[in-house]
């Protein structure tokens, strides 16, 4: 990452609380024009982090730069950052346009000027000749965008978003999710967005910073933190997996063979540059989707496919979720598409699984 | 659906009618064409109201004592309880609880102790009672609503409304008198308004605080009682139930145009 493409930067930042809440060292770097998600649990230090961004926490140690320049020396009000909460924190004795026009109005803008500033803004959020309006006679849709035209209309060199969508239903969250991506795109707005959403931080981000009990466990794009978690926690906060104890057998050709509590064998890729041994205590972990069932044929002597049966099989109209037992491991989950080779494979109670070997991430343990 | 139920809806109608009884009766006798303290069956007459405004004592006990008195002694109790009520709620005090309670002593000591101890006071420091020991009277009594009315309602502002301000610009000062102080204006009238109404009222204060030239309505209504007892001091009731109905109305009309209902 080139200096000049950084926008924000927080260096070691930790805050430590009275008591046993303790968030850091954070360190992060988000790039000009970055869709940036920090997710995690509550209580993970992404509220604290953005907090400190913001200016409403002050960090105990560490420092934040904006474009290079120290950011954590300024009180919240000179920070110049664009703020959106979860539950909008729209002024309610104020029109939509006062509210979005109320950081023009105090830098003293001349009344003209706001003005088109905020039909501008206020057509750039979908709610061009809204102005007149009270906050209180829109939707939570509606009062959502308004919050976020009060935030862009200053052109903050940093939209911070708090949890903004979780307090709208599931439709119109889907919407707005698209919306707000989209809007962020065509301004090329350099955004941190906090969530515990899981759904709503991969569909969005350019990447994701995923945090647990205040400290960072992986930074990456979505794919990377879905199909390569760092961390037993990243793999089992985003989507489910299965999580499974193994030992190395052996390694050939960047190929490990690992082998189950019960004596199954397993077969997973490392990816280039990662160094195990034989013998190593490892996790091997599989995302539902990659495991395949077929029919048992007792024909079929292959030592990397597991026996098993079927424990429960849940239709949800396009996927189907299976419950697998496979003697000395805890059940596995599977999950596919609702074709029809799907059903016909699920119709014997005797299976077998099949797991390809480029879709299993081995971790230590 | 409770108030559809035959017992509870016999139970409404006894506690509105012990409410308002009292009430109507006074009024009722205001109109009375005789001297006698009863109902008017017939003949309405509007002559006590004229006797009222042509008696100096109840005219000057209204429009020189009691309004003058609860318009100064309700300002100041405003201006005094709002700023008590954004210390007791936001300043960061140790002993929060203890000030708060000595801001509500006056609820809860009987308020004709209070005046006994103001007036021991006045006397001891060498003060006459005159207007001026009436209006602090009446602004210690009106105090209480005024922070409870906006205390509340401060404690109800999302904080999160301030830092939306700051970070649109405002110093925390900007915030809170921009964002805060505009929320809390409707709260601020009605505390004004309740201490108003505690103040127009109050008999117990103002019987030891209120100087021989400083008697007030109810005082000048207590006392006719037992000298001649008239329906004057029926009509002199009325008057002041219209004020004060008059007022809540007002402020009703005012807030649910704040509102926005």
């Amino acid at each position: 990452m080139l200096a000049q493409d950084i926008a924000l930067e927080l260096k070691s930042v930790t805050k430590i609380y009275k008591g046993s809440v303790t968030v850091g060292p954070i360190d992060l770097a988000v790039r000009q024009g970055e869709f940036f998600s920090l997710l995690g649990p509550s209580g993970c230090g992404k509220s604290t982090t953005l907090r400190c961004i913001a200016g409403f926490e002050t960090p105990t140690s560490g420092s934040i730069l904006l474009g290079g320049e120290r950011l954590d020396a300024k009180p919240a009000h000179r920070r110049d950052l664009g703020l959106v909460f979860q539950n909008h924190a729209l002024f309610p004795h104020l029109t939509v346009a006062g509210n979005v026009g109320f950081g023009l109005a105090l830098r003293k803008v001349g009344a003209g000027e706001i003005t088109r500033r905020v039909a501008r803004t206020l057509e750039l959020v979908g709610l061009a000749g809204c102005g007149a309006r009270m906050p209180s006679q829109l939707s939570g849709g509606q009062q959502q965008r308004v919050a976020l035209a009060r935030s862009l209309i200053l052109e903050p060199p940093l939209l911070l978003l708090d949890e903004p969508l979780s307090s709208l239903d599931l439709k119109l969250r889907q919407q707005m999710r698209d919306e707000l991506r989209g809007l962020q795109r065509t301004l090329g707005q350099t955004t941190v967005f906090v969530t515990h959403d899981q759904t709503e931080a991969l569909a969005m981000s350019d990447r994701i910073a995923v945090l647990s009990n205040g400290r960072i466990e992986q930074v990456g794009t979505p794919r990377e933190i879905y199909g390569a978690p760092a961390t037993r926690f990243v793999a089992n906060f985003i989507g489910e997996s299965n999580t499974l104890a193994a030992t190395v057998e052996g390694i050939r050709d960047e190929v490990a063979t690992l082998r189950l509590p019960a004596g199954q064998l397993l077969r997973a890729r490392l990816p280039a540059g990662t160094t195990r041994r034989v013998g190593e205590a490892v996790w091997a972990i599989v995302r539902p989707e990659n495991l395949t069932i077929q029919p048992a044929e007792n024909s079929q002597d292959d030592p990397t496919r597991l026996a098993g049966t079927l424990d429960t099989v849940s239709y949800l109209g396009e996927d189907i979720h299976v419950r697998l037992r496979v003697p000395g491991l805890d059940p596995l989950l599977a999950s596919m598409k609702a074709t029809r080779r799907a059903e016909v494979a699920l119709a014997v109670p005797k299976i077998e699984i099949g797991i390809d070997a480029c879709a299993v991430v081995v971790l230590a343990r | 659906m409770y108030g559809r139920h035959p017992v509870l809806r016999l139970l409404i109608v006894c506690v509105l009618a012990f409410l308002l009884a009292p009430i109507l009766v006074v009024i009722g006798v205001s109109f009375n064409p005789t001297s006698a303290f009863r109902i008017p069956i017939g003949a309405v007459s509007m002559r006590w109201y004229a006797r009222f405004f042509a008696t100096p004592t109840f005219r000057d006990a209204l429009f020189l004592v009691s309004l003058p008195v609860a318009l100064a002694a309700s300002a100041l109790a405003t201006v005094i309880g709002s700023l008590a009520a954004i210390g007791l709620v936001r300043a960061r005090i140790a002993a929060r609880g203890a000030f708060e309670s000595v801001f509500m002593l006056p609820l809860l000591i009987p308020s004709i102790l209070l005046g006994a101890a103001m007036y021991l006071v006045s006397v001891s420091l060498g003060f006459r009672t005159n207007f001026l020991t009436l209006v602090l009277g009446h602004m210690l009594l009106g105090i209480p609503y005024v922070i409870r009315v906006v205390g509340s309602a401060l404690v109800a502002i999302d904080p999160r409304l301030e830092e939306a301000a700051r970070s649109l610009g405002c110093t925390p000062v900007q915030a809170f008198l921009r964002v805060v102080v505009p929320n809390l204006r409707s709260s601020i009238l009605s505390g004004a308004t309740f201490a108003f109404i505690v103040s127009f009222s109050d008999i117990n204060l103002a019987l030891f605080v209120a100087g021989p030239e400083t008697t007030t309505l109810p005082i000048q209504i207590y006392s006719q009682i037992f000298w001649e007892g008239d329906p004057t001091i029926a009509a002199a009731s009325t008057v002041q139930i219209i004020i004060v109905g008059t007022l809540i109305l007002l402020m009703q009309k005012i807030f649910k145009i704040r509102v926005g209902l």
